[in-house]
């Protein structure tokens, strides 16, 4: 391979990509590890981008035939700790490495995360989030989704928000124990550690096993992507955790948690003709998942709680779209070809939007000090630039063409429904999926529309927001250059889907004729509608010209308008809260002030999972703690009955086997 | 495709969009006689946009550089989508004819204009988003819904023109439970979509009913111009597509010229019945109040989805 007029060999250029990755990101940890100045800080995020930008060559490398793999020269008793990177992989951790650059160039840009620690910690993640996705040892895998866990629970520290990330931490250990139990299990029938070498393990044991392996796996990884009831976390987590902790949790770590859950189906265990019903269950929770964010996200104050729901509902999408995979890949396997690229594009499309929105709410927190969308509002007026850049974001989540969040929900919804299913039982899954996601979607695009409307729209709701502060030069940039990436994936997404095809097809095992796209409807559809949008727009705009102009004042109806005159964010929502009454767990609360005859009325949302499901359980296990507890006397006496009853009862045992 | 039928797809989207005042002006004008009134010409819209195309815009101080932009989008919308609405002849022009895209097309409308409700940060434009947006959450799935019934019963993939040919060749045979369950559900999502009585009042501004003017209230000369001409073709581009996709007999599939003599004299019967049925309901019931419509729009959502049901039980 030439590169610089120096002809490399091939082994060099995999230790040279491998080195540009692991040596910057471990000095990087080292120097946040020694270091506390904020210069320090600086270039060890710097360090942390060039290792991002060493990942971004993971596909073109891959592409060019090489074969990149790396094994530590020591190894364990379980196996080597070893990285391998195929086609998909490839695909996932070029694309999440672009993402992660942003992310830390706005974290240098920003005032609010800043310092050693943070940028160190980064590194760890980025390293953390490399081996996940390139492992090819299970022993690998498993320590790096621990770290990946252990290094965003210590990101996450921000004040006093011990509650929220200790939550977070417990949650997301349940799940990396699952975790460990699934893959210890298929490591044990697999006979090698090598998850090369896994490819159909599931063909050796009954469709149940693999069934309830199949369950764990996606229960395991589902606590990170927010499936209920595992989603306590994310609301809470979100809004008091830094941003950048939030974006890189929501988008970089939801990659890899979908692409091991990915692989893991689809190659290591593998489909057969009698799983449906793991696949039915998966799709019944991700589509109340889907639904349940939808639903709560449009009665949240807080922007990042929006988007803490936003990112449970779209990671349910996907997991939705691997269940159906699962089910068409019998039955048509062509249509499970295109629903799981459909589920893989939206991966990657939710991790451009999502990590674009919450940068803009940081930067909108940074400018004004405002956290609550009921307090904020006519941004754009004072910051064009920025309303501009998120409008992007808004139009891609909410998947108004020509973004790219059009592209993929279009290509999900056209899958389920090309889908030919031979079963009467399964087909008519296909409505109630297709009314799921339907409803969900719109949903979002009324949470979306209040959210942006709320920060950027109307009238100022308080003093911060009419003179914000300037932004910091540059934090615009990695926005501006997401939202490129938000209308150049909706424009070009044919291209992304061929990459995606390939990953698929290796990883599945499906044969790559028909192509996907004999059964799409309108290959380049999204290109010729963004270009018929751009040209149309362009042609009104040309045939009405924008005329004379006059600015005055709102009309108040006579009366000059104060800053609560104007619609409220909780009134935005209320109609569909009386809708959707049963859901929501809302109770309006009557409170009697200390002035004389006022009273205040407040309507409460608990979430009701955490009211009916997580109080109870824990209030069941602390009275079970203090039951035990009460056997505990610290009285050696009744330690030596309790040892002599012990070893009574297991003599008793053991005779009677 | 050759030349002349390039030309006879061009010009039935211009007569589309050059009749949808006219179509507005008609619904008015029965609806008059109805109520026992003179009523205006049923010129009278085309008289309005020429006037308010020549005005002044008034723009609210607090309004930004979307609050001038979304009058554009919304026209932009309506513009794609009537560019794929087979009108008199099956074909149309547009190569993204593909009914999941015309879905999300009406929601980029709906998004825009909500945000436009927005902009003015008065009380009445963000009332009428709030409750476009309640609607919406019902309405849009149910016209997804019910679109895709059609896809599916025909099989004939997600194309517009495949959609409305085979069921206008099937003839007779292509009349079942599907069909008219999903017409039903689509009738109820074209009267609330186009905020038409009894989800909405179009002639009033005032507060206590008002959804979809709530929101075009900051709106003055070429922008509301923009607007209501969006707006009659959003309601044009609904009735078309009940006369072509869900009984489109009678649409000339082939370019001969008694076929298409004949398409549009049974268009003009379909567009006629339909805007008769619109004044007639309008003249004889009453207006929702805003938390009856959900259930409303829900008998809707139920309607397609058992359309949608029927096609894989029966």
């Amino acid at each position: 391979m030439e590169l610089f007029n120096v002809t490399l060999q091939n082994e060099t250029l995999v230790a040279v990509f491998f080195a540009a990755i692991l040596i910057p990101a471990l000095a990087g940890i080292a120097l946040g590890t020694v270091f506390r100045s904020a210069k320090i800080a600086n270039v060890i995020a710097g360090l942390c981008i060039v290792s991002c930008a060493a990942g971004v060559f993971a596909y073109p490398l891959c592409r060019s035939g090489l074969s990149l793999s790396y094994a530590l020269p020591v190894s364990s008793a379980v196996g080597d700790y070893a990285l391998a990177i195929d086609q998909l992989s490839a695909v996932m951790i070029s694309f999440s490495s672009v993402i992660f650059m942003l992310i830390v160039v706005h974290v240098v840009k920003s005032t609010s995360d800043s310092g050693c620690r943070y940028s160190g910690l980064l590194n760890a993640l980025f390293l953390a989030v490399f081996s996940c996705m390139a492992a090819d040892s299970v022993l690998v895998l498993l320590m790096s989704w621990e770290m990946i866990t252990l290094v965003t629970f210590l990101l996450s520290k921000k004040g006093n928000n011990d509650r929220a990330r200790w939550m977070f931490f417990v949650i997301a250990h349940i799940g990396g124990l699952v975790l460990i139990c699934a893959y210890g299990y298929m490591a044990h029938i697999a006979g090698t550690s090598e998850l090369s070498q896994w490819k159909g393990i599931g063909a050796s044991i009954s469709p149940v096993a693999s069934m309830v392996l199949i369950m764990m796996i996606v229960m395991g990884f589902g606590t990170k992507l927010g499936l209920i009831p595992f989603h306590a976390w994310m609301p809470n987590l979100y809004a008091t955790a830094p941003i950048h902790t939030a974006a890189l949790l929501s988008t970089v770590c939801s990659n890899v948690a979908i692409l091991v859950i990915f692989k893991s189906i689809f190659s290591y265990i593998g489909v057969q003709d009698s799983m449906s019903v793991v696949a039915f269950v998966i799709i019944g929770i991700s589509a109340a998942t889907a639904l349940w964010g939808a639903l709560e996200s449009l009665v949240q104050k807080e922007p990042k709680k929006i988007m803490a729901y936003s990112s449970m509902e779209n990671m349910a999408l996907v997991v939705l779209c691997m269940a159906l995979g699962m089910i068409f890949l019998n039955e048509s396997p062509v249509f499970a070809k295109l629903i799981l690229i459909a589920g893989l594009l939206h991966t990657l499309n939710h991790s451009v939007f999502k990590s674009l929105m919450l940068m803009t709410i940081d930067t909108v927190e940074d400018c004004t000090g405002e956290k609550n969308i009921g307090r904020t509002g006519g941004l754009a007026k004072a910051l064009p630039a920025l309303a501009a850049v998120s409008l992007v974001g808004v139009l891609s989540m909410a998947a108004i063409p020509p973004t790219n969040g059009f592209v993929s929900e279009w290509l999900m919804i056209q899958s389920i429904m090309g889908a030919d299913l031979q079963s009467k039982g399964m087909s008519l899954l296909i409505p109630l999926v297709l009314a799921a996601v339907g409803i969900c979607g719109m949903m979002m695009a009324a949470s979306y529309a209040r959210l942006y409307g709320f920060i950027f729209l109307g009238r100022p709701r308080s003093e911060g927001m009419k003179e914000p502060r300037a932004m910091k030069k540059g934090t615009i940039i990695p926005l501006a250059v997401l939202a490129l990436l938000c209308l150049g994936m909706g424009f070009f997404a044919t291209f992304i889907m061929d990459i995606l095809a390939t990953g698929v097809i290796s990883v599945t095992g499906v044969a790559p004729s028909p192509s996907y796209r004999s059964v799409m409807s309108g290959e380049m559809l999204p290109l010729v509608l963004g270009a018929f949008i751009v040209v149309t727009v362009a042609v009104v705009l040309l045939v009405i010209r924008p005329g004379k102009e006059r600015e005055v004042r709102t009309w108040g109806c006579g009366e000059s308008l104060g800053k609560d005159m104007q619609y409220s964010s909780i009134g935005f929502s209320q109609p569909l809260v009386r809708v959707f009454h049963p859901f929501y767990g809302d109770t309006t609360v009557v409170r009697d002030t200390k002035e004389g005859g006022k009273k205040t009325v407040h309507t409460e949302f608990t979430e009701p999972f955490v009211r009916y499901l997580y109080k109870p359980l824990g209030r069941a296990i602390s009275s079970i703690a203090e039951r035990i507890g009460k056997t505990q006397t610290g009285n050696i006496q009744t330690y030596f009955t309790y040892i002599l009853v012990t070893l009574l009862a297991v003599l008793l045992v053991v005779r009677m086997l | 495709m050759n030349h002349p039928e390039i030309m006879l797809m061009i010009i039935q989207l211009v007569a589309l969009i050059i009749i949808s005042p006219l179509i507005t002006g008609i619904i008015r004008k029965i609806k008059a006689l109805m109520q026992h009134k003179v009523g205006a010409s049923i010129f009278q819209p085309y008289r309005d946009l020429r006037k308010l195309i020549r005005k002044e815009s008034v723009v609210s101080e607090n309004a930004s550089f979307l609050f001038r932009l979304v009058p554009y989008i919304c026209m932009t919308a309506m513009l794609l989508l009537a560019a794929m609405t087979p009108f008199i002849y099956t074909e149309v022009i547009a190569p993204y004819a593909d009914v999941i895209a015309m879905v999300y097309i009406f929601t980029m409308f709906r998004f825009a204009m909500v945000l436009g409700g927005l902009e003015g940060g008065s009380a009445f434009g963000g009332m009428g988003s709030s409750r476009e947006v309640m609607m919406s959450v019902l309405i849009e799935p149910a016209l997804l819904i019910s679109i895709m019934t059609l896809s599916a019963m025909t099989g004939a993939g997600f194309d517009i023109t495949e959609i409305s040919r085979s069921i206008n060749s099937a003839g007779a045979a292509a009349i079942s439970p599907a069909l008219l369950l999903a017409g039903a559900a689509f009738v109820i999502t074209m009267v609330a979509e186009n905020t038409r009585v009894p989800f909405d009042n179009p002639d009033t501004h005032l507060e206590l009913t008002m959804v979809h003017e709530g929101m075009l209230l900051e709106y003055s000369g070429k922008g509301l111009a923009m607007m209501e001409l969006a707006s009659m073709l959003r309601l044009t581009i609904f009735m078309v597509l009940l006369g072509t996709m869900f009984f489109p007999w009678g649409t000339a599939m082939t370019m001969s010229f008694p076929d298409l003599v004949l398409s549009m004299a049974v268009m003009a019967v379909k567009l006629l019945a339909i805007a008769f049925g619109i004044a007639l309901l309008e003249s004889t019931v009453a207006k929702m109040r805003v938390f009856r419509m959900p259930n409303m729009l829900t008998a809707s959502f139920a309607l397609s989805l058992m359309a949608m049901i029927s096609l894989y039980v029966l």
